[in-house]
């Protein structure tokens, strides 16, 4: 039930392997084998609770594999998996974005991410996606919108994507007495999953 | 076949010409005489002393226009002068002379704009048949497109035009006015190699230059009480060149920049560069490195033609005046604003 | 700096700012956008890099204040400022230029019933474009470039929703979309607000030159939505005399 997936406009031979779980048992122990460093632990393990949408970790991928392949960026972190969990965050500040947007020991979901080259002769997207499968324990569910949406803290969400902006404009409006239409449900995700991924995109500029 | 002559004093320069018109055949140029008024360095030109100078020199102009192209007065069809726009005793002055020889020579007059006299003239030399104008003067400095018998704006300076920003930073570097500031500063800039942070204001499809004047006004104004002013990467000192450089690569990017603009715009390749500032060479060749890259081309005309003279208004006039068109005796004033996009364009499809 | 094959995309238009690529995001079913300031040859090299990391930072940031406080326009998934690169939404639907110009040709053909009802709806878009364009100064927004090929008309999503094309004109289906914020900047004040309302007119007018009536209509739903709109509309007054006022000497 992995998903695998490259993406248009880098090199096609990295591809991004993706799980998400639920009813998480052992974040605690995830959580330690990353503090100590252990490579067989190297995975993007991603705090479900802030994401929005499935294009919300992807893009944080993306960008991680962009800067890695850019010579004249590079990581700022030690590995892209680590990497791509600073990407999540709109700030510069790395120890503040693993503790954001990585998990914690409570987590109690986790969204597990690796990333590999796969023209490399050690490359087996079986044995990568078996290794995914079971490196988690929990109910692995579908990596989609909808089982995302079940997962997000909204207030943790707008907190560190400082999103107080948010629809800033019909606030402003409403208090000056004007009816507003009410937006829908799907295009009130819409506009966050808009600002989240704008908040990203931004902080190389912040 | 019918014949023009045509006087032209908006500003510091008088300009008389003569011009031909024959069926099918290229315009031809019997006479084109011209002489500027130039004021001291550090100064500009007022108003009392141009029209002044006008009101010398117009007579000899004239006299002289009519020798050189072997025209007698009873060839003359009409007499065209300048109705605006420009500075009020100047055009005064000129269209005095003009209703004079009107009513002298018993010849209907035909009142001209000066900004259609440019591009009327740059379209006819340089053969560019539909191309978008950049119409660059002391006082002017507008994006032209034709469209529908009108010459429309879409693109010009909000706040003074290019050629006033050089004459006063001109006048801020003590820079002589002989034979031109423009001139003077384009001399200096091929000597300028430190480019400066200056602003760039381009908005829309307009574009402003009150924000440079003021930058380089106050920059300028420290040098020159002694500050040492150097180039941040090679710790040079700062010269007036650099700055004349600075100045025009600047301005210069914004003008050709509003006029990409205009041109993706209308969906045209062809530029026509018109106006006094229009011989800088360095605006010409900046512009015809953006036409080529568009797949298109710059048209300039050289100093008898881009700087303003009278043979321009000739041409106009007697385009004009080939569709019936004439400036009653009574109604020909001059005015000091008048837009190029009010004059009807009959002589065009 | 040659890019990072960020260009995997159809050329949709060679503007005479940026090269703009359709392309997708991530997923194939995620359409977007992909802007590319290129080196201008006839600048100075380093006035042209200055100005297209400049453009390119300010226009991604313009963006994304206006998504997030509400005014409609792309979001913004990438930028790649070094580059000049920006990858962003892509908004499905014709720019109201492209519309405006296909509903004048159009008008020729239908019967006096039918122009009617087509006034009516654009009437309608007239009235949405100056709630949208009030809603960006309110938020002390400037475009700095706003011609109607910076205005998108952009279906509103449901499932089934067709493109809009020429003979479709339910408007009251659509959005109106910002787009194109490379001059912009964030500012409070009325002097740039009122120009910012005297490009689009200046725009409005020589695009559509028989367009007056319907340029009116924008002013006039600006000035009934926009918060600040009294103090602009009478500056821009002001700016208007401006440009006919001018010393034009020389």
């Amino acid at each position: 039930m992995p998903t695998t997936l490259s993406v248009p406009h880098l090199p096609s031979n990295y591809r991004l392997h993706i799980a998400l779980f639920t009813s998480v048992t052992n974040a605690a122990h995830l959580h330690s084998q990353l503090l100590a460093k252990n490579a067989e632990y190297e995975y993007a393990f991603i705090e479900p609770s802030i994401l929005v949408s499935h294009l919300q970790p992807i893009s944080a991928g993306f960008r991680a594999i962009h800067d890695l392949l850019d010579p004249d960026v590079g990581l700022r972190t030690p590995n892209v998996h680590s990497e791509t969990v600073f990407s999540l965050s709109p700030t510069h500040n790395i120890t503040d974005s693993y503790r954001r947007f990585g998990i914690s020991p409570s987590s109690t979901s986790v969204l597990a991410i690796k990333i590999l080259d796969t023209s490399l002769a050690s490359y087996s997207e079986s044995s990568t996606l078996e290794r995914l499968a079971s490196i988690v324990e929990g109910t692995e569910v579908n990596f989609d919108t909808k089982e995302i949406r079940k997962l997000t803290d909204l207030s943790k969400v707008k907190k560190y994507y400082k999103l107080k902006d948010l629809g800033y404009v019909d606030q402003l409006y409403k208090k000056k007495g004007r009816t507003i239409e009410e937006k829908s449900e799907e295009q009130a995700w819409r506009d966050l999953e808009g600002a989240v991924l704008g908040a990203m995109a931004l902080r190389s500029l912040v | 076949m019918t014949i023009a002559i045509g006087l032209e004093g908006s500003a510091n320069k008088l300009g008389v010409g003569i011009i031909r018109h024959t069926p099918s055949k290229p315009a031809e140029i019997l006479s084109n005489i011209r002489h500027t008024f130039v004021s001291p360095p550090g100064e500009g030109f007022l108003p009392k002393d141009t029209a002044i100078h006008h009101r010398s020199w117009v007579v000899k102009l004239v006299k002289q226009a009519l020798k050189e192209s072997g025209v007698t007065i009873r060839e003359v069809d009409c007499i065209c002068y300048t109705k605006g726009p420009g500075m009020g005793a100047p055009l005064q002055s000129v269209a005095v002379a003009a209703r004079t020889l009107a009513l002298l020579w018993d010849k209907p007059l035909v009142g001209v704009n000066h900004c259609v006299g440019h591009i009327e003239m740059g379209r006819e030399i340089t053969g560019a048949d539909n191309p978008v104008v950049l119409y660059v003067s002391g006082g002017n400095t507008q994006v032209i497109a034709y469209a529908d018998q009108r010459y429309r704006i879409f693109g010009e300076a909000l706040d003074i035009a290019i050629g006033n920003c050089l004459d006063r930073f001109a006048r801020t570097l003590n820079i002589s006015n002989d034979p031109a500031p423009g001139y003077n500063i384009e001399q200096m800039a091929k000597k300028g190699k430190h480019l400066i942070d200056i602003p760039y204001t381009v908005k829309g499809m307009d574009c402003s230059f009150s924000g440079i004047l003021g930058f380089i006004d106050a920059y300028a104004g420290e040098m020159l009480s002694g500050a040492e002013k150097r180039d941040p990467d090679t710790r040079e000192l700062i010269t007036p060149e650099d700055l004349c450089f600075s100045l025009q690569e600047t301005a210069f990017a914004m003008l050709v920049e509003i006029t990409e603009r205009a041109m993706a715009h209308v969906g045209s390749t062809q530029v026509l560069i018109v106006g006094g500032v229009g011989c800088n060479e360095r605006l010409q060749e900046m512009m015809g490195i953006m036409a080529r890259d568009r797949g298109g081309s710059v048209y300039a005309t050289d100093e008898r033609f881009c700087i303003d003279n009278g043979i321009m208004i000739a041409h106009a006039g007697l385009l004009a005046f080939q569709t019936g068109f004439t400036t009653p005796i009574d109604e020909s004033t001059c005015t000091q604003r008048f837009r190029t996009d009010e004059v009807f364009v009959k002589w065009r499809e | 700096m040659p890019p990072l094959r960020l260009i995997d995309g159809t050329l949709v238009k060679q503007g005479a700012e940026a090269h703009v690529y359709k392309s997708t995001f991530l997923y194939p079913n995620v359409p977007c956008l992909i802007k590319v300031r290129p080196t201008k040859p006839y600048r100075h090299a380093t006035l042209d890099m200055r100005l297209t990391k400049h453009r390119c930072i300010s226009e991604a940031r313009l963006l994304n204040r206006c998504r997030s406080m509400g005014v409609l326009c792309p979001t913004v998934y990438f930028v790649d400022e070094k580059r000049g690169e920006i990858i962003m939404e892509w908004i499905e639907g014709p720019s109201v230029r492209d519309f405006l110009h296909n509903y004048i040709d159009d008008a020729s053909d239908h019967g006096k019933d039918e122009n009617k009802a087509i006034d009516v709806q654009l009437d309608a878009l007239m009235e949405n474009i100056g709630q949208t364009i009030g809603k960006l100064h309110d938020i002390d927004t400037i475009h700095g470039d706003l011609t109607t090929s910076n205005l998108m008309l952009k279906p509103r999503e449901s499932p089934g929703t067709q493109v809009l094309d020429t003979a479709d004109t339910s408007l009251a289906n659509s959005d109106v979309v910002l787009i194109d914020f490379g001059l912009g900047q964030v500012s409070s004040s009325d002097e740039d607000k009122a120009v910012d309302l005297y490009v689009l007119e200046r725009a409005f007018l020589s695009t559509h030159p028989r367009a007056t009536r319907l340029f009116d209509i924008i002013i006039d739903s600006y000035k009934r939505n926009c918060l600040g709109s009294s103090v602009v509309l009478r500056r821009l007054q002001e700016v208007r005399l401006r440009g006919r006022k001018k010393s034009m000497v020389g």
